[in-house]
């Protein structure tokens, strides 16, 4: 990487969390460009997580890669590690994937304008963790075997058929569970820009939820597997930092 | 709180695949949009409206480079 003349590396920020909490220790994670590691920096009563980047390199790379999944998937990995195990540590606000100051400066002013913002984030999420929760309809009892189409018509009609035999997304079932879930959380939040497209897919929700809950959380997810076998399957991912009840910190 | 989330399977079969596209799905789906006087925050734009085939497949090939993998790199630039 070439030094650039008069601007110092950029900084990628990957969360911020309060210095009040247990003193910043060395991540063991690599830098999200898999070069700079990951350290604190203290901003009056917060602690930005960054690592530097080059401003000409990496940035300017993360620009071009945004829809290129397999640099995606790569780089989001490495922010996840980072912001989880900052997130093992302390109560962490983590920023939006490819945040780049361009300096310690940018970065203070930044924190400090949205201070109080901040510190009513702090409260929302102390001591909760983001889950994500789906729900798939099970493979379908094996059906009759469709005859050949012997026309368009008859293929639209054996078509709008296999339709039909899908749970639907109205299942009533389902808005029990996510009534459930929701009662049970502090926040929800839609999901599933990456994964929703999958057609087995019939409901998907991310939730905040306190730590405290997680047994009744556990025992209603159980209780649903159970009522459900056979007919949906539920998956449960987590717990991540929570990156999807944060917004209100812009 | 473990560093690396797993994906439950509470009941039916697993799927390999789902971990990182729940990785990709948490990461990006907001997480704070900070306008540094700077940046080159791409955030906001929403990604994948691509299509199923190609997601599953870049995260297929996604998947394959990353399994097993020190995500390290050996050093050189993380550039690309």
């Amino acid at each position: 990487m070439k030094a650039t003349s008069n601007s110092g590396p950029g900084l990628y920020l990957y969360g911020v969390s309060r210095s009040a909490a247990a003193r910043p220790a060395r991540l063991r994670s690599a830098g999200v460009d898999g070069v700079h590691p990951p350290h604190p920096r203290a901003c009056d009563e917060f602690v930005c997580w960054v690592s530097d980047v080059d401003p000409h390199g990496f940035a300017a790379a993360m620009q071009r890669n945004m829809e290129n999944l397999d640099w995606l998937a790569l780089h989001s990995v490495r922010h996840q590690q980072v912001v989880g195990e900052i997130a093992a540590k302390t109560t962490v606000i983590p920023a939006r994937f490819a945040t780049v100051f361009s300096g310690e400066a940018a970065l203070f002013k930044n924190v400090r304008a949205r201070k109080s913002a901040l510190g009513k984030v702090f409260l929302k999420i102390a001591n909760a963790e983001e889950w994500g929760v789906k729900v798939f309809a099970e493979a379908r009892p094996a059906r009759a075997a469709t005859r050949a189409a012997s026309s368009g018509k008859q293929y639209l009609q054996q078509k709008a058929a296999r339709l039909k035999q899908r749970p639907g997304r109205n299942d009533t079932q389902v808005a029990e569970l996510a009534t459930k879930l929701e009662r049970l959380a502090q926040a929800s939040a839609p999901t599933g820009k990456v994964s929703g497209a999958r057609p087995d897919l019939l409901w998907q929700a991310t939730f905040l939820l306190s730590r405290a809950r997680r047994k009744q959380w556990d025992q209603t997810l159980k209780q649903f597997v159970k009522r459900w076998e056979g007919a949906r399957r539920i998956e449960v991912n987590g717990p991540w930092p929570p990156y999807s009840f944060v917004s209100d910190a812009e | 709180m473990p560093n690396n989330p797993e994906t439950v399977q509470l009941a039916g079969t697993s799927q390999e695949d789902a971990s990182l596209l729940d990785i990709l799905d948490h990461v990006l789906n907001a997480g704070v949009v900070v306008q540094g006087s700077v940046v080159i925050s791409v955030a906001g734009v929403d990604l994948v409206y691509v299509g199923l085939n190609v997601v599953l497949t870049s995260v297929e090939t996604a998947l394959r480079n990353l399994r097993g993998k020190d995500l390290r790199p050996k050093k050189a630039s993380g550039n690309e």
